[in-house]
């Protein structure tokens, strides 16, 4: 059997609360590892650019560069780093859509949903393990 | 005068003390069966089903029977004889109360009438919205939605009580709010104390109230506003208005505003709102 690679991530979020209760369930989940956190769209690209992360999950509502405008920098300079979005305006039509068209994988409401959460984690370890099978 | 439920009534009064009303909440979680439970019993749900409700219900703001029947997973008959049990099977605050013998049984009626008497102008029909909001969309459905989502998100209970012009005064040393920004905007804050901010944030995050520190509980409190706003943001835009939501901003200083008194079952909250 050969050494399954972890799934390397970074997450964004103004509020502390969130993030520690991101931080808590990435705990329970074996092969996903955070790299690195920040709290608005300028830290997400400066952790991405220094971490290569597999996976980001950015919020959309932050102070300064928000969510989605983090989003198209992101996709347009690291594509290697696939973008998931959590926010509380995952409920809006618009904004969800906008997501979806700048490159986000996945739209996730908040409050936290953990199963969203693991399904999200699940998928992209897969498809890391397609991946290096791949070669 | 003030809006509050029956226990702090009665607390008010003198009928019973804090101990006896913690006694009966806690017999009345174990003993009432919420929609999904019961639909489970009688068969017409799977666990799978409620437990996936359960999880949408978190972040929407429809009530579980009406999500139910819309994702095809109970018949409305269905709906209606599951709310009729659980009607009829509901254990109330002053039963509780009586059951534990913290009341007596015979007064119980009479406390009951004076209650609703003390309340009547905190029904939301009654409720005079204060001329500066009256035709402000979002604030009905924020006084709609927060009690709704503290109960969710926090299991807190959360009453809006009446509007009055904000005095300037500070009764609360914490506040955090967010602003829905467009046309019409408004500005929504939560004035708290210690113990209803960190009941509140523990309680939706999960985390273990002793280790919250004052940041992390406005974080809490400020988070559950977001998620509140972030549904207004979502169902303003089906109806063609569009607001943009602002980050959640700590230690506002107030200008002016309208304040709505909150019944809190644990320390004390205001909620301030601001059209802007």
């Amino acid at each position: 059997m050969t050494n399954q690679k972890s799934l390397s991530v970074v997450l964004i979020d103004d509020s502390k609360i969130v993030l520690a209760q991101l931080e808590e369930l990435v705990s329970t989940i074996d092969r996903v590892e955070v790299v690195a956190t920040a709290n608005d769209g300028t830290g997400a690209i400066r952790v991405i650019r220094d971490h290569s992360p597999d996976l980001a999950i950015i919020d959309i509502v932050m102070p300064g560069m928000d969510g989605l405008a983090a989003l198209r920098v992101i996709n347009a300079n690291f594509p290697g780093t696939r973008v998931a979005m959590f926010s509380s305006v995952a409920g809006s039509a618009s904004k969800a859509e906008e997501a979806f068209r700048l490159g986000a994988i996945q739209v996730i409401s908040k409050p936290l949903d953990t199963p969203a959460i693991e399904a999200l984690f699940e998928s992209e370890c897969a498809r890391l393990d397609d991946a290096d099978s791949e070669g | 005068m003030a809006v509050k439920f029956f226990g702090q009534f009665l607390i008010e009064r003198g009928e019973i003390d804090a101990e006896q009303l913690r006694d009966a909440l806690t017999l009345m979680r174990a003993e009432n069966k919420q929609l999904g439970e019961i639909g489970v019993e009688e068969g017409f749900l799977r666990q799978t089903d409620t437990d996936w409700l359960n999880l949408q219900q978190r972040s929407t703001d429809r009530n579980f029977g009406d999500l139910a029947v819309d994702m095809g997973l109970l018949k409305v008959k269905e709906l209606d004889e599951i709310v009729a049990l659980q009607f009829e099977g509901r254990l109330l605050i002053g039963e509780a109360l009586v059951r534990l013998g913290s009341l007596p049984a015979n007064s119980l009626p009479d406390l009951l009438d004076q209650f609703k008497l003390d309340q009547a102008p905190y029904e939301p029909s009654r409720r005079e919205m204060n001329s500066e909001l009256r035709d402000n969309p979002v604030a009905p459905l924020l006084l709609d939605l927060l009690p709704k989502f503290c109960m969710r998100m926090a299991n807190v209970h959360v009453k809006t009580g009446d509007a009055r012009a904000w005095s300037g005064a500070n009764a609360h040393p914490f506040n955090v709010g967010v602003t829905l920004s467009g046309e019409p905007g408004l500005s929504i804050s939560l004035v708290y104390d210690d113990q209803f901010g960190r009941r509140l944030s523990a309680s939706s995050s999960g985390l273990a109230a002793e280790g919250l520190s004052e940041d992390l509980i406005c974080d809490g409190v400020g988070e559950l506003l977001n998620v509140v706003c972030g549904n207004i943001v979502a169902i303003l835009e089906r109806d063609g208005i569009v607001v943009e939501l602002e980050p959640p901003v700590r230690d506002r200083v107030f200008a002016s505003g309208v304040e709505f008194e909150l019944a809190v079952g644990e320390g004390s909250a205001c909620l301030i709102l601001e059209v802007v």
